[in-house]
C-alpha cells in the first residue's frame, strides 16, 4: 500500500511522467509493431498458403501413399489430393493439349477457386467462389479452351476414355503458380473420374500433391512425424518454392518489419534510459533526505524498485492497450485499402510487449537508479560530497545486452541482431572521442567569432560530457531512422522495378512462323504493344568443346538433362545483363554465337569461347559462347538459358513466343485472337500479377506506416533528450539573463547550439548508418553492396534542421521564464 | 545524551589532506541545547553531520544516548537516526511534489507509524498551519515552509533535533518566529537541540555555545562544558 501511495504521489507530482511515458511508449511500440507485423506476416502466410491451396503439401511423381493421409488425420489436419498431367482433350474434331488437374474433395484447403458461368467473364458480380469440386462426369475449364475446341458451356469433351460435360469456367485457381509456360488450358475434373480416363499409364509424367491444412502446431507435429518416412520422390513444402518471387517478397518484408520492430525497441530503450537517468539525478537529494530520516539503504532500494516495478506493470498494461489501439487503427486503414481484413492478433504478442517493458526496465531503468541507495546521507548538508552515479559504460553494456537479448529472441535473426548491435556499439565507441574533439574545435573557432556563436559554443563546452552524450543519442536515433528509411525505400523501389505498371500480363505461345505478321497486325489494330517475338525450338545440349556433356565432372542442373527451350534474339531481353563478353555484333561467320545464363554456365563450368553442340530434332548445331548473362528468373517475362544470335534457329521451323500487356479494358483482344487463331495459346497472368500487386501494396503500406510509428518514437527520444538537459539550461539562462544577456542573443545561441549538435549528430549518424546498411545489405537482405552518398548530405542537414527546431521549440520555456523565478527556485533546492 | 570525544575529520583534496575538524570534544545532556557558531567554512555543518550520524569522523568517538555511532555500519547508524533524531534544514528540504500534510506524514509512513495523518495534522496545527494542509511547498512562504519542516521533524518525536541554520533563508521577523517555535516545541517535547547558526540571538538562547574556527574549538570558549575524557 505504501508503495502504491508513494508511486501515486510521484506520478501526481510529475516526477515519473517522463519515465512512465517512455515505458508506455516502449511497450506500445513493441506491442503495436509485434502484433501488427505478426498480423501482416500471418496474412501474408495465409495468402502464400492460398498459392499452395494448403498450409503444407507433399509433392511427388508417384501416387502419395494413403498412410500420409492417415497420419494427417491423427493430427487433426484437413487434407485433399490433386494430380496434374498434360493430355489431349477432344471435342467435335478439335483437339488441344490441356493441363488436366484431378482434385479430391475439400480442394482447395486454402484460397478460393473462382468460377463463372461463361467464358472471359469481366463482370465481378458474375464471378463466384466454388463451394465444392466438379461433380463426377463434369469438367470445369479455362475460358480459352471454349474457342479452342469450338464448344459451348454444356458441351461434352473427351479425355482419354472418358467424357466430361463442361459446366463451369475457371476464373481464378489459387495454386496455379507462375511456372506454366507452354502449359495447355486447364481442365479440372473430379479425382474419382481419373481412373475411367485411363490416361495414366506406367511412366506417365504426373505430379501428385497431397494437400494439408490445420493449426501450425499440428502441422509441425505432422511434419516431424512423417519426416523420416518420406521417399526420395516426395518433397514436403510449406511455401510454394516455385513461386520464388512471392517467397522472396515475403521474407524481405518480414525482415524489414522485424528490423523496424527492433529499431522501435532500441529507440524506446534509449528514451527510457534518458528518462530514468534524469529521474535518478532529480532524486539524489531526496534519497539523502530519506536516509537522514533513518531509512536504511536496503529499504531505499526496495522502496524505489518496488515503485518502478509497479509502474512497469501499470505502464505495460496501458502500453499494451495503446499498442492494440495503434495496430488496430493501422490494420483497419490497410484493410480498407486492400479490402481484405488482416489475420486476427495473437495474445502471446501482447505478452511479449509486456515482457519487453519489464526487460527494458531491468536493462535501462534499474541500472540508472542503482546508485541511489548508496547516496550518503550527509549529502543533505553538503552538496560538495561526490556521488558515484555508477559506471556509465557498465550501464551502457547492460542496456546493450538487454536489447541484444530482446532482439535475438524477437527477430530470431542473429545476422540482423549482430549487425544492428555493431552499429550501436560503433556509435558509442568510435564517436565518443571525435564528438568531444569536434566540440573542442568548435569552441576554439568560436573564440574568434561573434557573440552569439561564442555563447552557443561555450554552452557546449561547459557541459562537454552532456553535449557529447546528446550527440550520441541524437546520432543513434538519426542513424536508426536513416537505416529504416533507406531499407524501406530500397525495398519499395526493388518491388516497383520488378513490377512496372504495364509489365506484360499475357503470353502468346505456339505461334507458327506464318502467324507472326498477322498477330503483330492484330496487336497494332488493338493499339497494344508487344515485346520481342522469340523463336523457340526444343533442343538438348549434348557436347561442350566436342566432349559429351555427361563426361563433365559436374552435377547437371535439373532440366538440362532433358530438352529445353532454345531461342534467338537480336536484342538483349529486359532484366538481362551481360556479365562477360558482348552481345551479338552480327559479325560471327564461322560459327553461331550463343549467350548463356551465367548461373548455368558456372554450374556447367562453361567459359567464353567454349564450343557448344546442341541436338535439335536429331540435327546438330554448334555455337560459340559469346557472352554470359544474368537473368531475373522472377520477372514475369520470357527467360531463356541459351539465346542464339538472330536467324540461327530459322531453319528449325521454330514456334514463336511473345508477351504483352493487355489492360482490362482491352481484354476482348484475347477472344478475338483465339477465335481467329485457335492454335495460339494465350497464358493469362494478369490475375496473378494483380495478386502480387495486392500483396506488395499491403506490405508497402504496412512498412510505411510502421516507419512513421518508429519515426514518432525517434522524435520522442530526441525530445526526451532535450528535456533532460532543460534544467541546466534553465539555470544557465537565468544566470546569463540576470547578468544582462539579451533574450534575443540567448535564443540565437540556443538555436546555434542545437543546430550544431544536430549537424554533427547527423554527420556521425550518416557514417554509422552507412556501415550498418552495408552489413544489412550483405548479411540480411542479400543485396548488392551499394553506398549511399545522399546520406552524407541528408544526415547533417536533416539533423541540423530537426534538432535545431526541436531544441529551440523545447527551450522556449528557458527563454520565457523570468530569471528571478528560476533563481528563487534554485535557492530553495 | 550527546558525547563527542576528540573528533577529527580529514578529507583528501587535490592539494593533499585537508583537515575539516580537529580534536573536537563536547558533552550535551538530555533536554539541553547547543549552538554551533563560526564563520563560513569553519566546519559547523561538518560537525553537525558527524554528531547526527550522517557522516563519520576520521578519528574520535560519538555517543548518542550511549550508542557509539562510530563503531557501527551505515545501516545501524540509520536505525539509530530513525530512533532518536530529527532534522531541520536551512533550505527546508520539503519534497516539492507533496502537500504540507504529506511532507510531514512521509517519515511516519516510511517507519509504519500508525495514524500518521492524524499525528501530522496535530503537529501542523501546533506550528499554526492547519489551514495549509493541502498546499504544496511552492504555494507556501519561506516561513511557512520552515514550519512544515519543523512539524515534520517533531512529528517523529525525536530525542535529539539537529537544525542546520534554520533561519538562514528567512527574513528577521520570520526568523524570530521560527526560533520561538523551535524552542517552544523543544521545551514541550523535552528534545535535545543541536543547531548551527550565524545568528547571535539564536545562539544566546541555547544552554551551550560552541564556536568553531578553522575546524577547531576557539580557545576562549567559555560556555562549553568540558568533555570528561
Amino acid at each position: 500500500m505504501l508503495t502504491l501511495r508513494l508511486l501515486w504521489r510521484n506520478l501526481r507530482s510529475g516526477e515519473l511522467q517522463i519515465l512512465t511515458a517512455a515505458l508506455m511508449l516502449s511497450v506500445m511500440l513493441v506491442t503495436g509493431i509485434l502484433v501488427f507485423t505478426s498480423r501482416v506476416e500471418q496474412s501474408l502466410l495465409i495468402q502464400s498458403h492460398s498459392f499452395l491451396a494448403a498450409d503444407r503439401i507433399i509433392k511427388s511423381g508417384l501416387p502419395i501413399p494413403d498412410q500420409r493421409f492417415e497420419v494427417a488425420e491423427q493430427f487433426g489436419l484437413a487434407h485433399a489430393m490433386t494430380a496434374e498431367f498434360r493430355s489431349m482433350v477432344f471435342a467435335h474434331d478439335q483437339l488441344h493439349l490441356a493441363s488436366v488437374k484431378a482434385v479430391s474433395e475439400h480442394y482447395p484447403l486454402r484460397g478460393v477457386l473462382e468460377l463463372s458461368d461463361r467464358p472471359f467473364e469481366n463482370d465481378p458480380a458474375r464471378i463466384y467462389a466454388a463451394t465444392e469440386i466438379p461433380p463426377s462426369g463434369e469438367a470445369w475449364v479455362d475460358s480459352r479452351l471454349i474457342p479452342l475446341l469450338g464448344i459451348r458451356i454444356g458441351d461434352e469433351i473427351e479425355l482419354g476414355e472418358a467424357s466430361f460435360r463442361v459446366t463451369k469456367v475457371i476464373f481464378r485457381e489459387p495454386d496455379r503458380g507462375t511456372q506454366f509456360f507452354l502449359a495447355g488450358a486447364r481442365v479440372l475434373i473430379n479425382a474419382t473420374d481419373l481412373e475411367a480416363t485411363q490416361v495414366i499409364q506406367p511412366g506417365s509424367r504426373i505430379t501428385y500433391k497431397a494437400l494439408f491444412a490445420g493449426s501450425e502446431k499440428a502441422l509441425n507435429a505432422f511434419a516431424t512425424e512423417i519426416h523420416g518416412s518420406l521417399s526420395e520422390h516426395e518433397q514436403l513444402q510449406d511455401l510454394d518454392l516455385a513461386q520464388a518471387r512471392l517467397s522472396k517478397t515475403l521474407t524481405t518484408a518480414k525482415n524489414f518489419l522485424v528490423l523496424a520492430g527492433i529499431i522501435g525497441v532500441l529507440l524506446s530503450g534509449i528514451a527510457m534510459a534518458i528518462a530514468t537517468r534524469h529521474f535518478a539525478f532529480r532524486h539524489t537529494e531526496q534519497v539523502a533526505l530519506l536516509k537522514s530520516f533513518g531509512l536504511r539503504a536496503s529499504r531505499v532500494r526496495q522502496l524505489y524498485f518496488s515503485q518502478l516495478f509497479l509502474l512497469a506493470l501499470i505502464a505495460s498494461a496501458l502500453g499494451m492497450l495503446a499498442g492494440h489501439g495503434v495496430q488496430a487503427s493501422i490494420a483497419s486503414t490497410i484493410a480498407e485499402t486492400i479490402q481484405t481484413p488482416l489475420a486476427p492478433a495473437s495474445g502471446s504478442h501482447y505478452l511479449w510487449g509486456a515482457l519487453t517493458g519489464i526487460v527494458a526496465l531491468l536493462g535501462f531503468a534499474i541500472p540508472a537508479l542503482w546508485y541511489l541507495p548508496g547516496v550518503p546521507p550527509v549529502r543533505i548538508f553538503r552538496r560538495d560530497v561526490a556521488i558515484s552515479h555508477g559506471s556509465l559504460t557498465r550501464q551502457g553494456w547492460l542496456a546493450i545486452l538487454a536489447i541484444a537479448g530482446l532482439m535475438a529472441i524477437y527477430s530470431q535473426n542473429i545476422a540482423m541482431t549482430l549487425t544492428m548491435m555493431a552499429g550501436i556499439v560503433l556509435v558509442g565507441i568510435c564517436l565518443a572521442l571525435p564528438s568531444r574533439l569536434l566540440i573542442s574545435a568548435a569552441h576554439i573557432t568560436a573564440k574568434r567569432a561573434g557573440g552569439t556563436w561564442r555563447l552557443a559554443m561555450s554552452g557546449l563546452i561547459r557541459n562537454k560530457s552532456q553535449s557529447s552524450a546528446l550527440i550520441m543519442v541524437f546520432a543513434s536515433a538519426i542513424m536508426l531512422l536513416m537505416i529504416l528509411f533507406v531499407i524501406r525505400t530500397s525495398l519499395l523501389n526493388e518491388w516497383r522495378v520488378q513490377l512496372t505498371p504495364n509489365a506484360p500480363n499475357h503470353f502468346l505461345v505456339n505461334i507458327a512462323p506464318d502467324q507472326v505478321t498477322p498477330i503483330q497486325q492484330l496487336i497494332a489494330d488493338h493499339q497494344l504493344e508487344s515485346t520481342t517475338f522469340y523463336p523457340m525450338v526444343r533442343g538438348r545440349l549434348t557436347q561442350v568443346n566436342y566432349q559429351p556433356l555427361v563426361e563433365r565432372q559436374t552435377e547437371l542442373p535439373n532440366g538440362i538433362k532433358r530438352e529445353i527451350n532454345l531461342s534467338a534474339s537480336d536484342q538483349l531481353p529486359a532484366e538481362n545483363h551481360i556479365l562477360e563478353g558482348r552481345w551479338f555484333d552480327r559479325l560471327s561467320v564461322d560459327s553461331h554465337g550463343v549467350s548463356v545464363e551465367a548461373k548455368l554456365a558456372s554450374d556447367l563450368q562453361l567459359n567464353l569461347g567454349d564450343e557448344l553442340t546442341f541436338s535439335i530434332g536429331g540435327m546438330f548445331i554448334n555455337a560459340t559462347i559469346t557472352s554470359l548473362r544474368s537473368v531475373n528468373w522472377e520477372s514475369l517475362r520470357p527467360n531463356f538459358y541459351f539465346l542464339f544470335e538472330p536467324e540461327t534457329l530459322a531453319t528449325y521451323t521454330p514456334s514463336y513466343l511473345t508477351s504483352l500487356y493487355i489492360p482490362p479494358s482491352k481484354k476482348h483482344f484475347v477472344n478475338t485472337l483465339i477465335s481467329n487463331m485457335p492454335t495460339v495459346s494465350v497464358i493469362e497472368v494478369d490475375t496473378l500479377i494483380e495478386r502480387i500487386q495486392t500483396m506488395i501494396n499491403q506490405v508497402g503500406q504496412g512498412i510505411s506506416l510502421v516507419l512513421w510509428l518508429v519515426l514518432v518514437a525517434g522524435v520522442l527520444v530526441l525530445l526526451s533528450a532535450v528535456h533532460a538537459s532543460l534544467q541546466i539550461r534553465l539555470q544557465e539562462s537565468a544566470l546569463l539573463r540576470a547578468l544582462g544577456c539579451h533574450r534575443k542573443r540567448l535564443r540565437g545561441s540556443l538555436w546555434l547550439e542545437f543546430t550544431f549538435l544536430g549537424g554533427v549528430s547527423g554527420l556521425f549518424a550518416a557514417a554509422a548508418a552507412e556501415s550498418v546498411l552495408l552489413g544489412l545489405q550483405h548479411w540480411v537482405f542479400h543485396w548488392e553492396l551499394q553506398p549511399h552518398p545522399a546520406l552524407w548530405l541528408a544526415g547533417p542537414i536533416s539533423g541540423a534542421l530537426l534538432i535545431g527546431i526541436l531544441g529551440a521549440v523545447s527551450c522556449r520555456h528557458v527563454i520565457k521564464t523570468p530569471p528571478a523565478v528560476v533563481l528563487n527556485s534554485l535557492s530553495g533546492l | 545524551m550527546i558525547i563527542a570525544r576528540r573528533v577529527s575529520k580529514l578529507v583528501q583534496s587535490s592539494e593533499g589532506p585537508l583537515s575539516l575538524l580537529e580534536n573536537i570534544s563536547l558533552e550535551l545532556p538530555r533536554g539541553e541545547s547547543l549552538a554551533i557558531v563560526g564563520a563560513s567554512g569553519s566546519g559547523k555543518s561538518t560537525l553537525l553531520g558527524i554528531l547526527a550520524g550522517l557522516d563519520i569522523p576520521t578519528e574520535g568517538q560519538i555517543l548518542l544516548s550511549g550508542h557509539d555511532i562510530t563503531q557501527v555500519d551505515e545501516e545501524q547508524r540509520a536505525d539509530i537516526r530513525a530512533q532518536m533524531t530529527g532534522f531541520v534544514f536551512q533550505s527546508f528540504q520539503l519534497l516539492p511534489g507533496l502537500t504540507a500534510l504529506e511532507n510531514v506524514m512521509l517519515p511516519l509512513e516510511l517507519f509504519g507509524i500508525r495514524k500518521a495523518a492524524e499525528r501530522s495534522r496535530q503537529f501542523l496545527d501546533k506550528v499554526g498551519l492547519s489551514h495549509r494542509l493541502t498546499h504544496y511547498p511552492k504555494q507556501l512562504s519561506g516561513g511557512e515552509q520552515q514550519r512544515v519542516a519543523i512539524a515534520r521533524a517533531f512529528a517523529n518525536n525525536p530525542a535529539i533535533l539537529f537544525a542546520d541554520e534554520p533561519t538562514g533563508n528567512l527574513d528577521t521577523a520570520t526568523g524570530k518566529k521560527i526560533i520561538d517555535l523551535l524552542f517552544e516545541l523543544n521545551r514541550d517535547q523535552g528534545t535535545t537541540l543541536v543547531l548551527v547558526t550565524h545568528e547571535p540571538r539564536l545562539a544566546e538562547r541555547c544552554t551551550q555555545v560552541l564556536t568553531l574556527e578553522g575546524g577547531k574549538i576557539r580557545p576562549s570558549e567559555h560556555a562549553l562544558r568540558p568533555s570528561p575524557c
